[in-house]
């Protein structure tokens, strides 16, 4: 069972509260890109077993999105943060790596 | 506010009410604008995130960060307090809507009000954690459901109406005599 910290509510939220919206981050290929682009912005996603960066609707809550990181083997909480950033912020990118040294962010 | 029905159990009453007020505000709560038009038309000011203010006629709850739901306790004040706060409001990017037909609240007495919460909530419903003038949005048996304390042995939860009977029967059955044991 998941439980993310709602960034917006500042309250944990169960994962039964709240609807999955997949793989966070992603930019959009529009008019101009080629077929190859769009086809990838419309169906290429990451499917790690690992460190992992989601979008999450807080539904039964406050009715907003937000970003998560997690750990799809574990499911560790490495954090949460704002949809309206366009990639990791750098405490959850330092948190990630005090964590697991390892980890590469690509 | 008329009773529709009501369940007694041992521990617990349970009664659902229709015809509660109820009005969505959606606006920017940092506007100067907006907190005047809401204390001119309603005496209370923004609540906090996660938190009711009432007072004698009204409650004003903290739905999201652009959204706020007045609940409206005196019968037949609705259609005024829409129109003042649509006349207030005049020309702010804002929004005032009329819900209560789509809304039905209930009013859950006993002392073990928090135990029948807690068998359907993933909320934290610990005395310390949900306190009076705290207001939760969360998910109870399935469905999607928003309550408030209104005294230490009483609580009011509101959920759509479309989902009442189905909620109630919820209520009901979780209230079973001696189905609950002292938790919180
Ligand atoms: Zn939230």
């Amino acid at each position: 069972m998941l439980r993310f910290i709602c960034p917006i509510c500042n309250l944990p939220a169960d994962e039964t509260e709240l609807t999955p919206g997949g793989e966070a981050h992603i930019q959009r290929k529009g008019p101009g890109s080629s077929d190859s682009e769009f086809y990838e912005y419309l169906f290429e996603r990451k499917n790690p077993l690992g460190i992992h960066f989601e979008r999450w609707l807080h539904s039964y809550g406050c009715g907003k999105w937000f970003h998560a990181a997690r750990c799809t083997k574990t499911m560790e909480v490495f954090g949460t943060y704002k949809a309206q950033e366009v990639k990791p912020p750098r405490h959850i990118i330092d948190n990630i790596k005090k964590k697991r040294p390892n980890w590469k962010n690509e | 506010m008329i009773e529709v029905r009501k369940h007694e159990s041992k521990e617990i009453l349970i009664k659902e009410f229709e015809g509660v007020g109820m009005i969505t505000l959606r606006g920017n709560f940092s506007n100067k604008s907006f907190q005047k038009a809401l204390t001119e038309s309603c005496k209370l000011g923004v609540p906090k995130p996660l938190s009711i203010k009432s007072n004698k006629d009204l409650s004003l709850a903290w739905m999201s960060p652009d959204e706020l739901l007045l609940i409206i306790h005196t019968d037949g004040k609705t259609e005024k307090i829409k129109k003042e706060l649509g006349f207030s409001l005049e020309g702010m990017h804002s929004l005032v809507l009329d819900v209560s037909g789509s809304r039905k609240i209930f009013m859950i007495e006993g002392t073990l009000w928090r135990e029948l919460l807690a068998k359907g909530s993933p909320v934290d419903l610990r005395k310390k954690s949900f306190t009076k003038g705290s207001f939760l949005r969360t998910r109870i048996g399935q469905v999607s459901v928003a309550f408030w304390m209104v005294s230490n042995n009483s609580v009011y939860v509101i959920c759509g109406r479309s989902y009442s009977s189905f909620f109630y029967e919820w209520l009901c059955n979780a209230a079973v005599d001696g189905s609950l044991r002292k938790f919180f």
